[in-house]
């Protein structure tokens, strides 16, 4: 049973929230639209993000996984990587020597110091995220009308 | 030098070719020399909107291939001396013109007329393509409904992509009753999406159909809505200053009493 007060409300309220739900779902479609990014892109982030973090961590390079997620207001690029074992300790020193050798001589090091390996465990899946900002300017918008200028 | 604007909107049935026969009506009004160009070939219907079907003899792909000079094929407006046409063609499709060609009859026009309106046809191929590359400016019409606004959206990407002007919004066809009950979006809310300039508002109008069905403009019927909503937005397009259009109507009577005191309340309750 719906109180007074309910009914009341009901009563006086605006009729529906129809425009709200059409604003909302075209908001999110619109950022969808706005977002451009190819593939082959994705693929090369994937490759340089491997390439950056195993210098440091060993992470499991066939699971990772790179998403556009969009929360709120944000729009961000989302990489997940679990970390091989569960075992990792971010000391910010390279585990890896050289951070230009290409992969393949790379793999042929140790892919980490004995000491980082007897350590604690860590949770494994750590995130990273980086927001992209959205592609138009916000600025412009104005409830106002313009005027155009008078051609010269 | 004249001024070269395209009115475009990515979907199509928003109201592009009404807005353009209606926005040369009130710039020829205020007193321009206009010029309004069909760019639609094969689906040329500017010329139906303005009455002027049976009057054409040449159209633009003639211009193109030579077999007329530009003046021959533009038609002088019946209702307004200092307004002309140049028509689409109809048996031909959009590839038969290249943007290049298309720049080069605007260039001709804007010498010889203070606003050229290029009615751009719906979607993002060769012939939106063919509309806006002899443009200054761009107009974009849209709606307010989840399509229209998402496809301007797209469209204003494009036009900036192409280097326009600032391309300026018209939200066409607004019925003021729904957007007070919360069943339309608004002006504003539209505006939040799309953050672009707001050139004006053009209410839903019968007018707009009961014109076109004649063949004549809105903007010369003193009771069209919609007609004064296209009139502010040429003083707007000369360079004037002129308020939006304020779209609520008191209701009177009884129901306005009703009305009065629902909005008080609803004030204090909530």
């Amino acid at each position: 049973m719906p109180s007074i007060w309910e009914i009341m409300i009901n009563i006086f309220k605006k009729g529906s929230d129809d425009a709200d739900t059409a604003h909302d779902r075209l908001k999110l479609v619109l950022r969808k639209d706005r977002v451009k990014i190819t593939p082959e892109a994705l693929e090369g982030i994937k490759r340089d993000i491997l390439k950056t973090i195993s210098q440091y961590v060993d992470i499991e390079e066939n699971n990772l996984q790179l998403d556009i997620q969009y929360t709120g207001t944000d729009t961000s690029i989302v990489a997940s990587m679990p970390v091989k074992g569960g075992r990792a300790e971010i000391t910010g020193k390279r585990t890896v020597a050289t951070p230009d050798k290409d992969e393949a001589t790379a793999a042929l090091k140790p892919p980490k110091s004995p000491k980082t390996a007897a350590k604690k465990p860590r949770k494994s899946g750590t995130k990273k995220t980086a927001k992209k900002k959205s592609t138009r300017k916000k600025a412009a918008a104005q409830t106002k009308p313009v005027a155009v200028k008078p051609a010269v | 030098m004249g001024k070269v604007l395209v009115i475009t909107s990515g979907k199509g049935g928003v109201g592009k070719t009404t807005t353009t026969a209606n926005l040369g009506s009130a710039l020829a009004l205020l007193g321009n020399k206009v010029a309004v160009v069909d760019a639609d070939i094969g689906l040329r219907n500017l010329d139906v909107i303005m009455g002027l079907e049976n009057r054409i003899v040449y159209d633009v792909v003639d211009v193109i291939e030579g077999t007329c000079k530009l003046k021959q094929a533009l038609i002088r407006d019946k209702s307004f001396d200092n307004l002309f046409l140049l028509p689409a063609a109809q048996t031909r499709d959009k590839n038969a013109v290249t943007p290049a060609q298309m720049k080069e009859i605007c260039k001709d026009l804007e010498e010889k007329y203070d606003y050229v309106l290029v009615d751009s046809p719906a979607g993002i191929e060769q012939g939106f393509r063919n509309a806006i590359a002899g443009a200054h400016h761009a107009i974009i019409v849209t709606t307010p409904e989840v399509s229209a606004v998402r496809d301007a959206d797209r469209i204003i990407g494009l036009v900036e992509a192409a280097e326009l002007d600032t391309p300026m919004l018209i939200i066409n066809r607004i019925r003021p009753a729904m957007v007070e009950k919360g069943d339309m979006m608004s002006v504003e809310d539209v505006l939040d999406i799309l953050a672009i300039n707001l050139l004006g508002i053009i209410p839903d109008d019968e007018k707009v159909i009961t014109t076109s069905n004649r063949g004549d403009p809105a903007v010369l019927d003193k009771k069209s809505g919609a007609g004064q909503a296209y009139q502010n937005i040429a003083l707007r397009i000369m360079g004037e200053e002129v308020p939006l259009m304020n779209l609520k109507k008191k209701p009177k009577g009884l129901k306005g009493i009703w009305h009065g005191v629902k909005k008080t309340l609803k004030k204090r309750v909530i």
